[in-house]
């Protein structure tokens, strides 16, 4: 069996008491009192129902920085304009996109997004077409460098985000799934450093400069990989708890995401949440499901709309919130 | 054997359908034709039944509401193009269970 070192990277330390800033998962010796402690959440969380969608659908992007009353959600199948606003009880049908896409990548918030990448439901291509959305309306802008569907966002605002990951289709080389990162400054997309294994229908979370990415699938196997960005490198971090593949994230940084839903069919409704180090298997969807999509934090999320078990055509319009309890300092004991 | 699962059918109205509260000791599991799995010989899955206004079944009952909805999803997944069917996996056979 792994020691704690080995898994986690450091030592317990010594502390006479507790430390005042732990990081969520740590563990140290509290020689004051002669125990063990731990900072970490007091229970797994749980998701509830939301307000349903308007129109049901799968495939469909998210402003992945929007909150659980300020939500936004767009495209999809098969109604691959489509944008809804979410306030925290209902969805509201706003302006729609310009272009009819799914599989497409968000990022921003309910007044600052964007939508990159995604599949032509017309040609079955993939897409380069960036819109922006300011609160209101959705514009055309710059254009990715790389076609591909099935990539991956992250981002905090229409201003600045990051493109990774996805599939070229037509592929423009082989193998057609990528690798390929880009980040966007308000007005064009740049390519930087690439991901470590290339993949799609994986899912991210975090920011421009702070970013995961986590699961996905590349040649016919799903993966558990997860992979962290600093702003200029991605470096291989620990997986997840199984493969998976269509599933959704969320999260504010690179040290602080959930990942939920996915497939294959018997992990459709695990959650499990990420302290920076490692992923936690938290409380699983009400709804299982694959291809759908999310926004928000590790401790305040929502999951929206994708396949039920069984599957499409039909597609839910069901939205769950999660919300976990704070994080608390405790004692270890063995029983 | 005893049961360890019990059905209804409820449809899900949104926001307070299933809460945090609810959620974090009953395990649910949403299927297809709005039947809901919950654990049988559970009090507060018993409530929450009885919250929603759900219409209990048996697993026979069930799995024949879940059978006829993804029938009709496969049947009309049969008649998609080839060109659809390439973005569409076929939906699956679902089992309950007891």
């Amino acid at each position: 069996m792994a020691t704690y070192k080995e898994s986690i990277g450091t030592a317990v330390t010594n502390v006479a008491g507790d430390p005042p800033a732990p990081l969520e998962g740590q563990v140290w010796y509290n020689s004051s009192t002669g125990v063990f402690r731990v900072y970490r959440q007091d229970a797994a969380g749980a998701w509830a129902t939301g307000g349903n969608l308007n129109s049901g659908r799968y495939y469909l992007s998210a402003a992945t920085y929007g909150t659980q009353t300020a939500g936004l959600v767009f495209g999809g199948a098969t109604d691959g304009t489509r944008t809804e606003a979410y306030n925290g009880s209902n969805w509201t049908e706003v302006n729609d996109l310009d272009k009819n896409k799914r599989e497409a990548a968000g990022a921003g918030t309910q007044t600052s997004a964007l939508c990159f990448g995604g599949k032509n439901p017309a040609n079955d291509n993939g897409m380069d077409q960036t819109e922006k959305w300011n609160g209101t309306n959705w514009t055309e802008v710059n254009t990715l460098g790389q076609q591909r569907l099935g990539l991956q966002g992250a981002g905090a605002s229409s201003t600045a985000a990051l493109a990774f990951g996805g599939k070229a289709e037509p592929p423009s080389s082989a193998p057609s799934w990528r690798a390929e990162t880009e980040s966007y400054n308000g007005t064009n997309w740049t390519e930087v450093n690439n991901l470590n294994t290339a993949r799609y229908h994986g899912a991210g979370a975090g920011t421009q400069t702070s970013a995961l990415l986590f699961g996905g699938q590349s040649s016919a196997d799903f993966s558990s990989a997860t992979e962290l960005w600093n702003g200029t490198n991605w470096t291989e971090v620990n997986d997840l708890s199984e493969n998976k593949v269509v599933g959704a994230g969320c999260g504010a940084s690179n040290t602080s995401a959930l990942a939920f839903g996915g497939q294959p069919p018997a992990q459709a409704g695990r959650t499990e949440s990420w302290n920076g180090s490692n992923w936690t298997t938290v409380g699983s969807l009400n709804v299982p499901r694959r291809n759908l999509t999310g926004a928000g934090t590790k401790t305040a999320a929502l999951a929206v709309g994708g396949e039920p078990p069984g599957g499409p055509p039909d597609s839910p319009t069901s939205t769950e919130e999660f919300n976990s309890p704070a994080l608390v300092t405790q004692t270890l004991t063995t029983s | 054997m005893a049961k360890t699962k019990q059905y209804c059918v409820a449809e899900n109205w949104g926001k307070g359908f299933i809460e945090h509260s609810e959620s974090s000791t009953i395990k649910f599991a949403g299927y297809p034709g709005n039947v809901w799995q919950v654990p049988a010989h559970d009090k507060g899955a018993n409530l929450w039944i009885h919250k929603v206004l759900g219409t209990v079944k048996t697993l026979a009952e069930a799995q024949a509401i879940v059978d006829a909805e993804v029938t009709a999803e496969q049947t009309a997944w049969d008649a998609l193009s080839d060109e659809d069917k390439v973005n569409r996996s076929r939906p699956a056979d679902i089992t309950l269970e007891e």
